[in-house]
């Protein structure tokens, strides 16, 4: 591999997941 | 025309994000199908968050299944080596995940934290329970494997074991909550990941050999070298061979019983001209890799490969090579198909190994320095008195020394233990190479 790319691939995923989640709270939530 | 080296890396990059915006889409599919169900009463931001995080480390779990399972959607944009990187990393978070549903819950309701207790706790608690503790010692036996020294091939059957086994109970678990992921279109999802998360395993372990066992090698010799290398020489048996490209590897298993997990990952270091006469120059670690370099003449072999995400670049003007100790397997194949495609560009080979007599293939390289406009540079730790080449270690001195003093348009290769890719990387980026240059494999990417 070339160096560190997946670092920012798993930092990708985790953004994305993160930002579903909370959009999915707020959206049911209130 | 053909794409320029910085275009080609772009493309490379562009489907790599293509990759993570598909793999997104999987992980956030279940909730956008669970916003759907009408909403439940009682129900608070906390308890809608929870159960988001739930569905999302679930959707992980089922996916981390499927990332490392070399199937061509995944390695052909990834490459085998990156999509076990990923993994690893994909695993933190899906750890992450699974604590944050955990914590999340517990704030909602804290009664709930008594179901941590397993014993009289309902099922649905019990199989979450569950699940978690075979992540927990699936996570602990992989980072620990060589502090604990469990041999590859049972460390592979625990850890798809314990895989399997923490997604069947996490998807118990969610039909036991019978929330948002058993009704409507996320019950059909949940039933469609589950059975193809595990179908992907199958795939690997079972199918996929049995296919491979068809296109067997037979090993034609086997030579020990310097070094406590021995080199392993197969011929294909009834076709032509798999092409490779010169620094990818293949996952080698004995062709009878194609479905063992007793298999090991092996840089090719054969010319890529020649495919179907492959060979791995392999240093026994482990069970698996002794048995490999005891093997009789005659024997069958399977392999299945090629993997890895390096592509030699055509149009760079020169390459630098940096091996440690076996790690020379990769260079070694690089150097053997230049000199067999004529190839006339400088190439300078920077070999790090304890003492003279480490020194894996040294005549052959010196054959190939002939052939090729190559320069070999070894660098010994250890050397004997009379020793008048390079001492020490890899080190941005000692590159600087060597490297050519116009690096514009070279490739470097790295390949050695993980402590001296970092060094090697470090010194080439004190010498003034972008990253983006620079490919690297270490020995540990299984």
């Amino acid at each position: 591999m070339t160096t560190d790319e997946t670092r920012w691939m798993a930092t990708a995923v985790e953004v994305i997941a993160v930002v579903a989640a909370v959009l999915f709270a707020l959206l049911r939530g209130f | 025309m053909p794409l320029t080296r910085r275009a080609r890396r772009r493309a490379g990059s562009r489907k790599k994000a293509a990759w993570v915006v598909a793999y997104g889409c999987g992980v956030v599919l279940p909730l956008a199908l669970a916003a759907r169900t009408p909403a439940a009463p009682d129900r608070g931001i906390a308890d809608e968050l929870g159960s988001a995080l739930g569905i999302i480390a679930l959707a992980l779990l089922g996916l981390q299944l499927v990332v490392p399972a070399r199937l061509r959607a995944v390695t052909g944009v990834l490459g085998a080596d990156v999509a076990v990187r990923l993994h690893r990393r994909l695993a933190d978070v899906t750890f992450a995940a699974i604590g944050a549903h955990v914590a999340v819950v517990a704030l909602a309701k804290p009664a709930r934290l008594l179901f941590l207790l397993f014993f009289g706790a309902p099922w649905r608690a019990q199989a979450a329970v569950a699940s978690t503790v075979a992540l927990a010692l699936l996570v602990g036996s992989s980072v620990w494997r060589g502090r604990l020294q469990i041999p590859y091939a049972l460390w592979r059957a625990v850890h798809i074991a314990l895989g399997a086994a923490a997604l069947l109970l996490a998807a118990v678990h969610t039909v036991g909550v019978h929330g948002y992921l058993t009704h409507g279109w996320a019950a059909v999802w949940l039933a469609v990941f589950v059975s193809g998360s595990v179908t992907a395993l199958v795939e690997l372990r079972i199918l996929k050999p049995r296919r491979l066992a068809l296109d067997a090698y037979v090993v034609q010799a086997v030579v020990p070298e310097a070094g406590g290398a021995t080199t392993i020489r197969l011929q294909a048996k009834g076709h032509t061979g798999r092409s490779f490209r010169p620094g990818q590897f293949a996952w080698l298993k004995l062709a009878d019983d194609p479905t063992s997990l007793a298999e090991h990952p092996f840089s090719y270091s054969s010319s890529a001209v020649t495919p179907a006469r492959p060979s791995f120059t392999i240093k026994a670690y482990d069970g698996f890799s002794r048995r490999v370099a005891e093997l009789e003449p005659g024997t069958d072999v399977v392999l299945d490969g090629p993997h890895g995400s390096y592509w030699p670049a055509r149009d760079a003007t020169g390459h630098v090579l940096i091996a440690g100790g076996i790690g020379i397997t990769p260079s070694i194949s690089l150097l053997r198909t230049a000199a067999d495609l004529g190839d006339r560009r400088p190439y300078l080979l920077v070999y790090a190994n304890r003492t003279e007599a480490d020194i894996v293939l040294a005549e052959e390289l010196a054959g190939l320095a002939v052939r090729l406009d190559l320069t070999v540079v070894h660098v010994l730790s250890a050397p004997s008195e009379d020793w008048t080449g390079e001492r020490g270690r890899i080190c941005k001195e000692l590159l600087e020394r060597h490297l050519p003093a116009d690096l514009r348009g070279y490739e470097f290769f790295v390949c050695a233990s993980p402590a001296a890719v970092a060094t090697s990387v470090d010194a080439l980026a004190a010498a003034g190479v972008a990253p983006e240059y620079i490919h690297v494999e270490d020995f540990e990417h299984v």
